[in-house]
C-alpha cells in the first residue's frame, strides 16, 4: 500500500495504491476501507472520488469487492479495472492487487503550498517530519491504517510502498551501449537518430562532449554513471560498485521505497550487483530493483533449444509460453534479477508486470529484439510502479561486437525510437508529466575506423571516438533548450540527478552540472 | 623450457634465452613473450622474425640500456600493483587482460609498452628492408548479388583512391569477376595470379591468402588444378567450408558461464583441443593455419557468427601476423536475425529456429562496404603496405573498382572501362 500526495491544479491529490497479499478474512477488507475513511477524517479533509484519467488506474484489482456504498470511495473508472475474485476457500485468504486514485480537496491547514510530499517518509517510520499538526495527524492516521491491516510499515514484499521524500521530481535515464558520434550526432549519422535529432532536440539540452574517462567496458561504465565515481571493478559484474549508487543515496537519504528505483537493462554484461554497491552502510538493502528482460528471452531460447522445442521459437504464441515458463521456473537470480530482494519468488505485482510486458512484446507483431522487450517491461513498470528513479539500458547496438555494421546502425535506430517512446510515455502519464527529467546518453563511443582494436566492433581504445559522446536532457529541469559545448563527464550525472531528486550534496568525483533547474 | 623446445629456436635466440633474457623483462611483458615462444612452431615467418628482432634487440642491450628502456613499464607496473594481482606470467589470459584494462594506468602502460616495441622495430627496420619493398596486392570483393548504390558506395573511402570502371562482360556464365581474375589465363597455365605470387623467392603459403565469406572462390581455386595435399598455393579459408569448426567452437563457448575463471577455463580447453578433425583438407594439413584459425575464433570479433566478420577480422589478423604479399577478401550474404533469437546466443540460428533463413541483402551490402574499408585500413597501419601496395575494391554488381595504388600501378590511371583480362594482366605485372 502506498500513499502519495502531490500538488496539482489547486488540489491535493491522494493516490492510494494497494498492492499486496493480505492474509486476512474478507471482512477485513471492509476494515481497510473504514480505516481509510478514518484516515481522511483525521486529516481534516474531505474527499471525493475523482476520475483522474484512465491511465491513472490501470492496475489490476483482484478479489476486492470495493464497498463503495459504505465508504464513498469507488475504484476509479471501474470499467478499466479488472476485478477478479481469487479467494482461497480453505483459508479465506484474499488477494488484493491494484491501484486506486482518489482526489482529496484540502481544507484549512493542509495548504496548497506543499512542496515536499513526505507522506511515505512517515509511513516508513521516519520521525520528525516538520509539518503542521494536520499533516502530523494525517501521517499518524496513515500509519494507523497500516497497523490496522497488519502490513509491515516498510511496505509489501520488501518495498511496495511508494516513497515521496525529496524534491518530488522524477528522473528517467536511458543509456545506450557504445555509440559513436559518427553514427549519431554527425552530418552522416543524423539520419540514424531522427527522433533524437528532431522532436526531442528541439526541447532538449544537448551536451555535445560527454566524456567517459574511466574504463570503457559496460559494467564499469554504467557503475560510474550511477555512482558519480569512476569505477574499476570486475568487468563481468561479479563485484558490486565500490561506492554507493544513486539508488542507494536516494533510498537511504530520503527513505525512499525500493519500488521507486528500478533498473531495466538489455545488457548481458550486467548482473544484479549493478543495483547496489559494496560500500559500508549502503548496499543491497538500499539498492534498486534490477531486471534483465533480454536475459529472460535468451534463457527461454536456450531452454527451448535444450529441451528440443525449437519449433516453439518460430511461433509467437508458443514463444510466449516459453517466456512464461521461464518466469515460472523461478530462477531469477540466474537471470541476474533482483526484484524486491526476491530471487526465488517474484513479487506478484512484478510478475503481472512482466507478464503483461511479455504479452505485449509477443503479440504486438512488432520487432522482437532484446531492447523491444526491455522497453515493454519499462513501460509496464512505469505504469504500475511509477518509479521516481528509473534507469533503462538498451543494448541492441552491441551487436557491433559481432561485426555487422548494418545491425549496429539498426540498433541505433531502435534506441532512437524507443527513447522517443519512453519520452512520449512520460508525457502521457500524469505521474510523470511535468515533473520528470529524462536523460539519454551512450555508455561510451566505439573505437575509430582503422584502429588496432577493429574500429566500431569494440570500445577499448583511448581515443576521442571511444571516450567522447553526447548526452541529451529534456523535461522539467531543462530551463532552456540548447547545445552545451563544454565537456561534461559521466560521473557528473550522478550528483546532478541527486540534486534533482532532492538528495543532500555528496562527496563524489563528479560535480553537478550547472545548467539544470533544481 | 625443455631440451626439445631448445631445438626449435634459431641459435642466436636460444643463446639469448639461455643467458636469462626473460628474467630481465617486466612481468607484463612475459605472457606475450612466453606464449610466442611456446607457439613458435605455429607462428608465421613474419611473426618469428618479429619475435626474433624484439628479443635479440633486448638481448643486445646492456643493463643500463635495458633499465632505461623498461623504466617506464616497471614504474607503471609498480603503480598498478601488478605484483599483487593474480597475473599469469606464463600465458595471456582473459583475467590478465581484464586486470590490465581496469587499471587507471592502463592507457599509460599501453603507450609505454608500445615505445619498447617501436624501439625494437626501429632497430629491426635498419637491418631488414628487402621483403618490405616487394609489391603487394589486396583485392576486396563485394559480390554482385549485394545491392550497392553507385552514388554512395565509395563515400566512406574519403577520396583516398579513385574509381575505375570495369568491363566485366567476359566473365560470363556462372563465373564471377573475382573468380575470373583468379583463374589461370587461357593458354598460360602457369601465369595465374596465385602462380606468380607463389613463384616469388622465399614465398610460403602465408604470403598468399584468400578469405571467402562463402565457398565459391576457394572452391574454384581448389578445382582449378589438382593440388597435392599439404601443397596448397595459398592459405584458403572459406567461412562455409569451416562450418564444422565453428559449430564445435560455438558449442563450447555457449556452455561457458558468465565468469572470468570459467571463461579462462573454456579458453584454455579450446586452446589445447585438437582441431584437425574439424577442418576442411586445405586447413587440416597446415598446422600454422589451424592454429591461426583457433586464435581467430577465440579472439571473437564476430568471426564465429557472420561470414563477413570472419573475412574482415581474418584478413586483418593475416595482415598483422603474416604480412602477406597477396590477399583476397571476398564478402558475402548473411541472413536476417530470426525473430526472438539473439545473435548473442552462439548456437547456430538455423538450429535454434526452424523458420527459413532469409537473406539480408541490403544489410550485407552495408556490412561489406564498411568491412572492405576496414581491411584496407588494417593494411595501411603497416609500413609494408603504405607505399608498395595496390588495393582494389571490386564492386561486382556495379562493374566498378575503387583503386588505391601508387601511380605506377597501371590500373590506377585508366579512364576507360577496363576488361578483366587487361585488369588481370596489370595485377600480374605488378606482382611480377
Amino acid at each position: 500500500m502506498s500513499f502519495r500526495v502531490c500538488k496539482q491544479s489547486g488540489e491535493v491529490h491522494l493516490r492510494v495504491r494497494v498492492s499486496a497479499f493480505v492474509n486476512t478474512k474478507p471482512t477485513a477488507v471492509a476494515g481497510w476501507t473504514t480505516s481509510t475513511q478514518a484516515l481522511f477524517r483525521m486529516a481534516n479533509i474531505s474527499h471525493t472520488v475523482k476520475d483522474l484519467s484512465s491511465r491513472s488506474h490501470r492496475g489490476i484489482v483482484t478479489a476486492l469487492q470495493f464497498p463503495a456504498r459504505r465508504t464513498n470511495l469507488r475504484p476509479l473508472a471501474s470499467r478499466s479495472l479488472k476485478r477478479r475474485m481469487s479467494s482461497q476457500p480453505r483459508t479465506g485468504v484474499v488477494q488484493l492487487r491494484g491501484r486506486f486514485s482518489v482526489s482529496v480537496r484540502s481544507h484549512g491547514a493542509y495548504s496548497m503550498g506543499v512542496k515536499e510530499p513526505y507522506i511515505s517518509r512517515a509511513l516508513a517510520g521516519c520521525p520528525g517530519w516538520p509539518g503542521d499538526s494536520s499533516r502530523r495527524d494525517f501521517l499518524s492516521a496513515a500509519a494507523a491504517v497500516l497497523v490496522g491491516l497488519g502490513l509491515p510499515s516498510t511496505g509489501v514484499a520488501g518495498g511496495g510502498q511508494h516513497g515521496t521524500g525529496g524534491s518530488g521530481q522524477r528522473v528517467v535515464v536511458v543509456i545506450f551501449g557504445g555509440v559513436r558520434r559518427a553514427e549519431t550526432f554527425s552530418p552522416e549519422g543524423i539520419e540514424n537518430i531522427p527522433h533524437l535529432s528532431g522532436d526531442m532536440l528541439r526541447r532538449a539540452l544537448l551536451f555535445a562532449d560527454t566524456r567517459n574517462e574511466g574504463v570503457t567496458a559496460h559494467f564499469n561504465a554504467i557503475s560510474s554513471i550511477l555512482t558519480g565515481n569512476w569505477q574499476r571493478v570486475d568487468d563481468w559484474g561479479k563485484v558490486a560498485p565500490a561506492t554507493p549508487t544513486l539508488f542507494e543515496f536516494f533510498r537511504k537519504q530520503l527513505r525512499v521505497a525500493q519500488s521507486d528505483t528500478w533498473m531495466i537493462a538489455s545488457n548481458k554484461a550486467l548482473t544484479s550487483l549493478i543495483g547496489a554497491s559494496s560500500a559500508s552502510q549502503y548496499g543491497p538493502s538500499y539498492g534498486a530493483n534490477v531486471v534483465f528482460p533480454k536475459q529472460l528471452l535468451v534463457a527461454a531460447v536456450v531452454n527451448a533449444l535444450r529441451a528440443g522445442r525449437t519449433g516453439n521459437l518460430a511461433d509467437r504464441a508458443r514463444i510466449e509460453t516459453e517466456l512464461q515458463a521461464m518466469l515460472e521456473a523461478g530462477n531469477y537470480e540466474g537471470l541476474g534479477w533482483n526484484v524486491f530482494d526476491g530471487v526465488t519468488n517474484l513479487d506478484p505485482r512484478v510478475r503481472s508486470t512482466i507478464e503483461s510486458a511479455i504479452s505485449n512484446f509477443v503479440r504486438s507483431g512488432g520487432p522482437t529484439s532484446g531492447d523491444e522487450l526491455t522497453y515493454m517491461v519499462s513501460r509496464e513498470v512505469m505504469r504500475k510502479f511509477s518509479p521516481r528513479l528509473l534507469v533503462i539500458i538498451f543494448s541492441d547496438v552491441e551487436v557491433a561486437h559481432f561485426g555487422s555494421y548494418a545491425l549496429h546502425v539498426a540498433g541505433i535506430r531502435t534506441g532512437d525510437r524507443l527513447a522517443y517512446q519512453v519520452w512520449r510515455d512520460i508525457e502521457a502519464d500524469p505521474e510523470y508529466k511535468g515533473k520528470t527529467t529524462m536523460f539519454i546518453l551512450p555508455e561510451f563511443g566505439r573505437d575509430p575506423d582503422g584502429s588496432a582494436t577493429n574500429g566500431f566492433f569494440n570500445h577499448r581504445g583511448d581515443s576521442e571516438s571511444t571516450r567522447s559522446t553526447w548526452m541529451m536532457a529534456l523535461g522539467t529541469a531543462v530551463e532552456k533548450p540548447g547545445v552545451i559545448e563544454r565537456p561534461v563527464r559521466h560521473v557528473d550525472l550522478c550528483p546532478t540527478l541527486a540534486g534533482l531528486l532532492g538528495c543532500p550534496r555528496m562527496e563524489l568525483q563528479g560535480i553537478p552540472i550547472s545548467e539544470f533547474r533544481v | 623450457m625443455n631440451s626439445a623446445a631448445h631445438d626449435k629456436f634459431p641459435e642466436q635466440l636460444q643463446k639469448a634465452l639461455d643467458q636469462g633474457l626473460l628474467k630481465r623483462l617486466p612481468p607484463t611483458f612475459l605472457p606475450f613473450t612466453r606464449q610466442q615462444l611456446h607457439d613458435w612452431d605455429y607462428l608465421f615467418p613474419y611473426e618469428r622474425q618479429s619475435v626474433m628482432h624484439l628479443l635479440l634487440f633486448l638481448a643486445s642491450l646492456n643493463q643500463a640500456e635495458s633499465t632505461t628502456l623498461f623504466r617506464e613499464v616497471f614504474q607503471l607496473e609498480e603503480k598498478m600493483g601488478v605484483r599483487n594481482w593474480q597475473f599469469s606470467t606464463e600465458e595471456q589470459t582473459i583475467l590478465n587482460a581484464s586486470l590490465l584494462a581496469r587499471s587507471p594506468y592502463y592507457q599509460d602502460w599501453r603507450k609505454a609498452v608500445q615505445k619498447v616495441f617501436d624501439a625494437a622495430e626501429e632497430h629491426a627496420a635498419r637491418a631488414d628492408t628487402a621483403k618490405a619493398s616487394r609489391h603487394r596486392f589486396v583485392l576486396l570483393v563485394i559480390p554482385r548479388n549485394l545491392p550497392l548504390d553507385s552514388t554512395t558506395v565509395w563515400r566512406r573511402w574519403q577520396s583516398v583512391g579513385r574509381v575505375v570502371k570495369l568491363d566485366g562482360t567476359e566473365a560470363g556464365g556462372s563465373q564471377s569477376p573475382a573468380q575470373a581474375l583468379l583463374a589461370t589465363p587461357r593458354g598460360k597455365p602457369r601465369d595465374g595470379l596465385l602462380d606468380i605470387v607463389t613463384r616469388r623467392p622465399g614465398s610460403t603459403v602465408a604470403d598468399c591468402w584468400i578469405l571467402d565469406a562463402g565457398r565459391e572462390l576457394v572452391e574454384s581455386v581448389l578445382a582449378s588444378e589438382p593440388i597435392e595435399p599439404g601443397s596448397y598455393p595459398a592459405t584458403l579459408l572459406s567461412y562455409e567450408r569451416l562450418a564444422g569448426f565453428r559449430e564445435q567452437f560455438s558449442h563450447e563457448i555457449n556452455a561457458m558461464q558468465k565468469d572470468l575463471s570459467a571463461a579462462d577455463a573454456v579458453y584454455d580447453r579450446l586452446r589445447k583441443v585438437d582441431v584437425t578433425p574439424w577442418c576442411p583438407p586445405e586447413v587440416a594439413g597446415v598446422p600454422a593455419i589451424r592454429e591461426y584459425l583457433r586464435l581467430l575464433y577465440l579472439s571473437g570479433n564476430g568471426a564465429l557468427i557472420f561470414g563477413n566478420s570472419f573475412v574482415e577480422w581474418g584478413a586483418s589478423e593475416a595482415l598483422r601476423r603474416a604480412r602477406p604479399d597477396f590477399l583476397v577478401a571476398r564478402f558475402g550474404v548473411r541472413s536476417k536475425p530470426k525473430p526472438f533469437t539473439s545473435v548473442a546466443v552462439f548456437e547456430n540460428p538455423d538450429q535454434i529456429n526452424p523458420l527459413p533463413a532469409v537473406d539480408d541483402l541490403p544489410g550485407s551490402a552495408l556490412d561489406a562496404q564498411e568491412l572492405a574499408l576496414y581491411v584496407w585500413l588494417a593494411a595501411s597501419r603497416y609500413d609494408e603496405y603504405r607505399t608498395n601496395t595496390a588495393c582494389v575494391c571490386l564492386a561486382e554488381g556495379l562493374s566498378e573498382a575503387y583503386v588505391i595504388a601508387p601511380p605506377e600501378f597501371d590500373l590506377f590511371r585508366e579512364a576507360q572501362p577496363v576488361p578483366l583480362d587487361p585488369f588481370r594482366a596489370v595485377v600480374a605485372e605488378w606482382l611480377s
